[in-house]
């Protein structure tokens, strides 16, 4: 076998621009008239579009499953990743291109087949909750990383599952981070870049690529030999490999992943990686082109070979010079930071710019690298402090740039799926802004207001609802709609969760739910009726009665029951079964009636205030449900809160003293006298002024209106001393205060009409004696301004 | 001579770094192949060695003097490199001075130019005084002429520390905007001026706590480039430093007690830590933070005394009791409100640790 002549092997880390530019330098010289590449095979078939103008990295390459599309996997390309300049290259010379790792067909059935066991064996020891959290165990990040090329970095420890975290340092850790700190950097990123990315020589650097990875692989599969997943790529590399050379190609040149080398070098008999590979099974995959984005390339994103800086790799690998690369750096974080509005002078550069240098040659570096510049922007820039390091973080370190794909890329399945219902729905992507008014009387509107809701439940903003509050019983719904292209992105983030808009949206809500508490639970449960999603609805449900049974906090269960019992009183004006909410509903009730005294029992005023509203609202959701038994408990609970003893602070007091007389629990005559207790000179003036404002209430129309309140309030008044008046005063102008001015002035007139008042109200109004002759007289005038024929006469025989 | 010296410092009661690490600073120097920028007694990386500790090539051992981040040393190292001005900023007691002193120990080899920032710091101490019997006899010269540290640092060539920056008022802080930007500093009752050699830097301190005092201006705070030293970051390393700096001071005070177990310094330690973090080491249970700032520094002192307790009224072994005198009174800055917080972590947080029984029994007793 001899290889030399007839293939070079290229290894690289992902992502990395000084390998990029290596490697182009290296196809220029040696001229290779066939490319495999570490990637899908699978991909072979949309590799064209590479070519297409339009294509604009960052993209990625999606691998699917046809038959499940949780199970997805992307391999990002940057413009300054080798394989991407790699294929490019092969493009533009027309040279036949193949991928080489294992098919992803086969890692999905390797995969599946894996989570099927250990879903047995997790199901039977587990509930639902770790069923819940399983998507996320296959969605974009876990697999994507396991996907990933893996570069040098993350491919040691990574097949195996992440939850064997028992070995040792050097089994799990980035064997670059070995080398790297053997050498005294922090990390090895940084040892790589410095070796590696930021260099701009180094022809030579492949050759000293393999070494450093052969004598780390011996080094580290004499520990523990290679995962089998591991094994089985390889294989699958070597065997493409012979197939290539078999077919004739002179110069053939292969791009792996820095950690392949050895192993694509070993001498390995063809059938040993028959026996690997032979049997192993499939699934129907599909593959396309994405939009991806520098966030989604960094390594916080959770992809596996991400890096730490995307937009500095970009800058490496547009950057001539060192010196150059300096100053360019440090004048966009000037421009950034200038844009925050923080002081930032060309003077700061400078001085950041001698500092950084400074730090690389005392590190004995051959030009300032990332972490140096970021450190001399912190000293110089920011006063040592790295906050306002933070702010431009986003967009220094990571960058912003939103790859293109050409028009005619095979479209994602989720995406396929939106498309197809935005055809049948007749809801056309429009850039401009529309407002849509649904019936959801009417069979259509009712699918399009399902299909906007089942979106916003997967973060596709396209729709806003522009309802407002309450009113969710109307048959009516307005949303605005605005299409913008970057929700193809958020469409193909979603498409981890599903292949079709119902399946992703279930699954992605339960998976919130799995993480959720109490009121984001019932929130969830409204969107997912709005959503008509059944199939969720069970599971929140569970979710639901689990964690109410669990929560000790009243509070919480206080803001979740207003949700739920409109959740069950108008679900079916959209024909969705709430039984199973009414249910929760029943349980909650207790639950809040045995702790309401303790959760509203020494708090102080600023504790009450979140209280007050959520008592409200309970308070009315109770009357809603209706049920005897249920408003009998409530009322008893807030019977609990009325005396000064029960260490209820007094403006919770007040409140539930109004409730009650509300709901006529209390008589006249009691309220009568829990006021005079509230408001007696031996209580805290403070407290009294609580009591009362929140029995009153913000709204002085109650007030107004209700003649037994007000009766209440007046005879009160009434049997005050004028010294106990002077004294109340400042409290009932505090109340009374927090009115508008019109309600103000017709309780002020109110009053003024005297004690009779309340019944005045009652009394028929006098009809007054009027001049009929005088009131004619405007009408012809008025006939005229409202345009209407005839004469007075006819009029007044009508009036 | 030389030995005499050598006596005299040994009677002193704290040496100069440049006394105290001699040996260390002329084994570096040895060694020291690098690039030194003009008038540095050494490169910019055997500072760092210098600093962070490590072993040279020689096989001798260099104590770390610092104990933290590498980083944050090389961009002081790198800062007073490049002829800007160093100021290290932070809370009280964390090893600001401390830093400073060493840094200037290693680069100039004499770390007492030196001036103590307080309210009343006048523009003379900053800049140069008469000698009023000369002036009067002579009229001004430089005979006159009294020099500050910080111009006797500039005529040499060597390093010059400012501490407690934000300490000294406004105006007088200003006077290092021309030494600063300059690198002059004028006379003009002679109409001379001095104009600072090469490897002249100022390195100056300040906390954050005192941020309010006398706020740097904005031209000044320009000069400057700022490192923040942070308090430890985890409790090893806090435990790290308290037991390096209480063993050596032990050793400088001539303690008879043995060197504190390593698990009573632990348990200090972690009170600081929670008291100052406002939340108890596991993050389960918040704590509510007491007025002073309880650095390292204090931790230090306060298994100092505890060891000084120990060997002259106790056994010669720390124990809970010897701590809780000086840890009460390090916690308790304030008499009311320290003190309901200090109950409060005594009664939910020591009490429930089954083994600091003895800790919290003891610390009960000194109330």
């Amino acid at each position: 076998m001899d290889d030399s002549l007839q293939i070079r092997i290229f290894g690289i880390r992902h992502h990395g621009p000084g390998c990029a530019r290596s490697l182009v330098r290296a196809f220029e010289e040696w001229r290779p008239d066939a490319l495999l590449i570490e990637g899908p095979p699978e991909g072979e078939g949309v590799l064209s579009f590479a070519a297409d103008e339009v294509m604009t990295p960052p993209v990625a390459l999606l691998v699917y499953s046809e038959e499940e599309a949780r199970r997805a996997a992307f391999y990002p390309f940057a413009e300054f990743s080798p394989e991407w300049q790699a294929l490019r290259y092969a493009l533009a010379n027309h040279l036949p291109v193949r991928f080489m790792d294992l098919p992803v067909a086969v890692r999905f059935a390797l995969e599946k087949e894996e989570e099927e066991a250990a879903g047995a064996a997790f199901l039977s020891e587990e509930n639902g909750d770790g069923q819940a959290a399983e998507p996320d165990g296959a969605s974009l990040s876990d697999t994507s990383a396991e996907a990933s090329f893996s570069e040098p970095g993350e491919s040691v420890g990574e097949e195996e599952t992440s939850a064997q975290a028992e070995s040792s340092d050097f089994d799990t850790a980035d064997p670059l981070d070995w080398l790297g700190r053997a050498a005294g950097y922090e990390s090895g990123e940084s040892w790589w870049n410095h070796m590696v990315e930021e260099r701009l020589d180094g022809l030579l650097l492949f050759d000293a690529i393999r070494e450093a990875m052969t004598a780390l692989r011996k080094e580290k599969e004499a520990q523990r030999p290679a995962a089998l997943m591991e094994q089985r790529r390889e294989a699958h590399m070597r065997t493409c490999l012979r197939k290539a050379r078999k077919e004739g190609w002179q110069r053939i040149a292969v791009v792996c992943g820095a950690w392949h080398v050895p192993a694509l070098e070993a001498k390995v008999a063809a059938k040993d990686d028959n026996a690997l590979l032979k049997g192993l099974p499939k699934m129907k995959v599909a593959a396309t082109w994405a939009p991806w984005t520098y966030a989604g390339l960094s390594v916080r994103s959770g992809y596996g070979a991400g890096v730490e800086s995307p937009a500095w790799y970009e800058h490496l690998w547009q950057g001539k010079t060192v010196q150059s690369r300096t100053i360019g750096w440090l004048t966009t974080a000037a421009r950034l930071f200038r844009e925050e509005g923080l002081d930032c002078s060309p003077a700061h550069i400078i001085e950041s710019a001698r500092l950084a240098e400074t730090l690389a040659a005392l590190r004995q570096r051959p030009g300032a690298g990332l972490p140096e510049l970021c450190e001399a922007l912190q000293t110089v820039v920011c006063m040592g402090e790295d906050t306002p390091l933070r702010l431009i973080e986003r967009r220094l370190i990571t960058g912003e740039r939103l790859g293109r794909v050409p028009e005619g890329v095979p479209a994602v399945p989720l995406q396929k799926d939106i498309e197809r219902l935005q055809k049948k729905l007749r809801l056309k992507p429009e850039a401009s802004q529309k407002t849509l008014d649904l019936d959801l009387r009417k069979e259509l509107d009712l699918a399009r207001s399902r299909m906007l809701h089942r979106m916003n439940l997967l973060d596709i903003p396209w729709g806003t609802d522009r309802r407002e509050g309450g009113g969710k019983g109307t048959f009516h719904e307005v949303w605005q709609l605005q299409w913008e292209p970057g929700l193809i992105v958020d469409i193909i983030n979603a498409g981890s969760w599903g292949s079709t808009l119902v399946d992703a949206a279930v699954r992605c809500t339960l998976e919130r739910a799995s993480r959720a508490d109490l009121p984001e639970l019932a929130r969830l449960m409204d969107a997912a009726l709005l959503a008509d999603l059944k199939d969720a609805v069970g599971g929140l449900v569970r979710a639901l009665e689990e964690r109410a049974a669990l929560t000790t906090d009243t509070l919480q269960l206080l803001r979740t029951l207003p949700e739920l019992v409109r959740v069950a009183r108008y679900g079916d004006v959209r024909g969705t079964d709430t039984g199973m909410v009414l249910a929760l509903v029943e349980g909650m009730v207790p639950r809040i009636a045995v702790g309401l005294h303790a959760a509203c029992s020494g708090l102080n005023a600023e504790g009450t205030a979140p209280l007050m509203d959520p008592l409200r609202a309970a308070n009315d959701a109770i009357r809603l449900v209706g049920r005897e038994e249920l408003t009998l408990m409530w009322r008893q609970a807030l019977r609990r809160l009325l005396a000064e003893e029960s260490g209820v602070h007094a403006s919770l007091r007040g409140l539930s003293a109004r409730l009650l007389f509300d709901a006529e629990v209390l008589s006249v005559e009691e309220v009568a006298s829990l006021m005079g207790l509230a408001l007696s000179p031996a209580s805290e003036p403070e407290d009294s002024a609580f009591w009362i404002s929140s029995f009153l209430g913000d709204s002085a129309m109650v007030l107004l209106h209700d003649d037994a309140l007000w009766s209440l309030v007046d005879e009160w008044m009434l049997t005050l001393s004028d010294e106990r008046f002077t004294m109340v005063l400042p409290m009932l102008r505090r109340t009374f205060t927090g009115f508008s001015a019109p309600e103000r002035r017709q309780l002020a007139e109110r009053a003024r009409r005297g004690s009779t008042a309340g019944v005045s109200f009652r009394e028929p109004v006098r009809v007054s004696v009027w001049n009929e002759e005088r009131a004619a007289r405007p009408v012809p005038l008025l006939r005229k301004i409202l345009g209407l024929a005839g004469n007075g006469a006819e009029v007044n025989a009508h009036g | 001579m030389n030995t005499e010296a050598t006596k005299d410092a040994a009677r002193v009661l704290r040496q100069h770094a440049e006394q105290q690490f001699a040996e260390e600073l002329d084994e570096l120097k040895k060694v020291d192949t690098h690039p030194r920028p003009e008038n540095w007694q050494m490169s910019p990386w055997a500072v760092c060695t210098y600093l962070m500790g490590g072993r040279l090539e020689n096989g001798f051992e260099v104590s770390p003097k610092y104990i933290g981040s590498r980083r944050l040393m090389e961009i002081a190292v790198a800062t007073l490199a490049t002829d800007r001005a160093l100021l290290l900023y932070g809370v009280p007691g964390t090893a600001k001075s401390w830093v400073s002193e060493h840094l200037a120990a290693a680069i100039s080899g004499d770390s007492t130019r030196i001036i103590q920032g307080t309210a009343g710091t006048s523009e003379e101490q900053m800049r140069y005084g008469w000698n009023y019997a000369e002036l009067l006899a002579k009229g001004p010269s430089r005979q006159a002429l009294m020099e500050s540290p910080l111009m006797r640092a500039m005529a040499e060539g060597c390093i010059a520390r400012v501490e407690e920056l934000t300490r000294i008022p406004a105006d007088v802080q200003d006077t290092l905007i021309t030494i600063l930007s300059e690198k002059s500093l004028p006379i003009p009752e002679l109409g001379e001026e001095v104009q600072a050699v090469r490897g002249f830097n100022v390195i100056a301190t300040a906390n954050n706590r005192d941020k309010g005092v006398n706020e740097l201006s904005s031209a000044l705070k320009r000069r400057f480039n700022t490192v923040v030293l942070p308090v430890p970051a985890t409790e090893d390393e806090e435990v790290a430093i308290v037991e390096k700096r209480v063993r050596e001071m032990g050793r400088s005070l001539e303690l008879p007690a043995e060197p504190p177990a390593l698990e009573e310094v632990r348990r200090v330690v972690r009170i600081f830590r929670e008291l100052r973090n406002g939340r108890t080491e596991d993050g389960k249970l918040k704590v509510k933070t007491p007025s002073g700032t309880l650095s390292t520094a204090e931790a230090i002192s306060v298994i100092n005394s505890g060891m000084a307790l120990a060997a002259h009224f106790g056994d010669g072994a720390l124990r809970a009791a010897d701590v809780a005198a000086s840890l009460v009174g390090a916690v308790v800055k304030d008499p009311v409100q320290d003190r309901v917080i200090w109950h409060e972590y005594l009664e939910t947080v020591m009490k429930e640790r089954g083994d600091w029984k003895d800790l919290y029994r003891a610390c009960r007793d000194v109330d």
